[in-house]
């Protein structure tokens, strides 16, 4: 009689380890579509491509001129148009500049002024200057300036 | 008369279906007294005895109470916003638009709703500022006083989450720069301190897991939404109920100990 308890106690654990092998099946299977559809977009490559801005010789001159766009983009998980705000101006030798409106601070539109030569940020007062560089403002670096090219007259920027 | 009376409130309470509900007696006794309410769900929330320093307004400012009781008029009237708005780009707006002007009462309701939400705010700080200043805080009240710092986080991000939802001009650029914050994330934000470059990324980091993609859109608003109405509120109750059990175990509301 005395190896009886013993006996009890092999069928405990044997139970014991089965429920947690069976439980941690159902969880890790659980978990699989689960953690997976939480995380997927993390790992999806981020696709660039080129959107058309328009005819370029219209967006000549040395003013900055706003163009508002919208392009189509997989965001997140979902396939989304995305809005965009630009300024574009050109060199002068036929190159193009585009600066992104959104502020490097917190993500505001910034406005082109003409008469001071500036953009301004309407959120904290950030100050930028013609060449998007910061003049005053809590923003921690430079506008962004958008990767452009010029392909059968039509100005293109990189989007991401 | 008096016969006949007695005898319909015996047909009444004398069954098994009146005494599954009410289980006690109406005899005055203390002993009724403190069964009836610790063993009643919902007024097992009181204590059964109060001690006189624990209603001295002058002490509490009853403040922790009001801020429950604005969480209360949010949850009521959260739920009946509900009814009429839609967490999509195509609706959201109109159908604030719609509860402004056109439903009967809608203004008041959406109003209460958000003046309970800054009242929520103002209270909560004021009874964290009550709690410090009467040395609350300290031992055996230090765990819930952690308890009631997540408390305020939570009830923060209920306020921001609820900010997002009349998808208007102030709503959107006010969560932009909101959540622009979050890239300056230690480790987690793209932008922050000891995050591994080109590991952590804008499309990865902890402000893409707050909006639902990169920029504030459709799936942001819907997002918000689910937090505000379901996942915060759920995480508020579960911890607002460790609150006040810790409140009665620690030696009860604001009494020295």
């Amino acid at each position: 009689m005395t190896d009886m308890p013993e006996e009890g106690e092999q069928r405990r654990t044997f139970f014991k380890m089965g429920m947690a092998a069976i439980g941690g099946l159902i969880g890790i299977a659980m978990a699989i579509p689960l953690v997976g559809f939480a995380i997927s977009p993390a790992f999806r490559k981020a696709s660039k491509k080129w959107v058309d801005l328009g005819i370029a010789d219209l967006l000549k001159g040395s003013q900055y001129k706003k163009i508002n766009y919208t392009f189509s983009t997989k965001d997140g998980w979902v396939e989304t148009n995305k809005r965009r705000s630009v300024y574009v101006t050109d060199q002068g030798d036929g190159t193009f500049l585009v600066y992104s409106r959104v502020c490097s601070h917190l993500g505001c539109l910034v406005r082109w002024d003409e008469r001071k030569d500036q953009f301004f940020c309407p959120c904290h007062g950030a100050v930028f200057d013609s060449a998007g560089n910061v003049v005053a403002g809590p923003p921690p670096r430079p506008m962004e300036k958008l990767p452009v090219k010029v392909e059968d007259g039509i100005l293109y920027v990189k989007e991401s | 008369m008096n016969e006949r009376r007695n005898g319909l409130k015996e047909k009444i309470t004398n069954n098994q279906i009146w005494q599954s509900m009410f289980r006690h007696g109406y005899e005055k006794t203390g002993r009724r007294y403190t069964l009836q309410v610790l063993q009643n769900v919902w007024l097992h929330l009181h204590p059964p005895r109060v001690t006189r320093h624990a209603i001295n307004f002058r002490f509490t400012w009853c403040m922790g109470g009001i801020t429950f009781l604005m969480f209360l008029v949010t949850a009521v009237t959260g739920v009946l916003l509900m009814f009429y708005y839609r967490p999509t780009a195509e609706y959201a707006f109109r159908d604030i638009q719609y509860l402004e002007f056109d439903i009967p009462f809608g203004m008041l309701l959406r109003n209460m709703h958000r003046w309970a939400a800054h009242g929520m705010v103002i209270a909560v700080m004021l009874h964290m500022f009550r709690v410090f200043l009467t040395g609350s805080y300290k031992k055996p009240r230090e765990f819930n006083w952690g308890v009631g710092v997540i408390l305020l986080l939570v009830t923060f991000f209920l306020s921001f989450t609820g900010y997002l939802l009349p998808w208007d001009q102030l709503a959107f650029w006010a969560v932009t720069v909101g959540t622009n914050m979050a890239r300056a994330t230690p480790v987690l934000g793209h932008e922050g301190p000891f995050a591994p470059q080109d590991i952590v990324t804008q499309a990865n980091d902890v402000r893409f897991a707050l909006l639902g993609g990169t920029i504030v859109g459709p799936s942001t608003l819907l997002r918000f939404y689910i937090l505000h109405c379901v996942a915060v509120p759920l995480l508020a109750s579960v911890l607002m109920a460790l609150h006040f059990w810790r409140v009665r175990k620690d030696g009860g509301i604001s009494g020295p100990l």
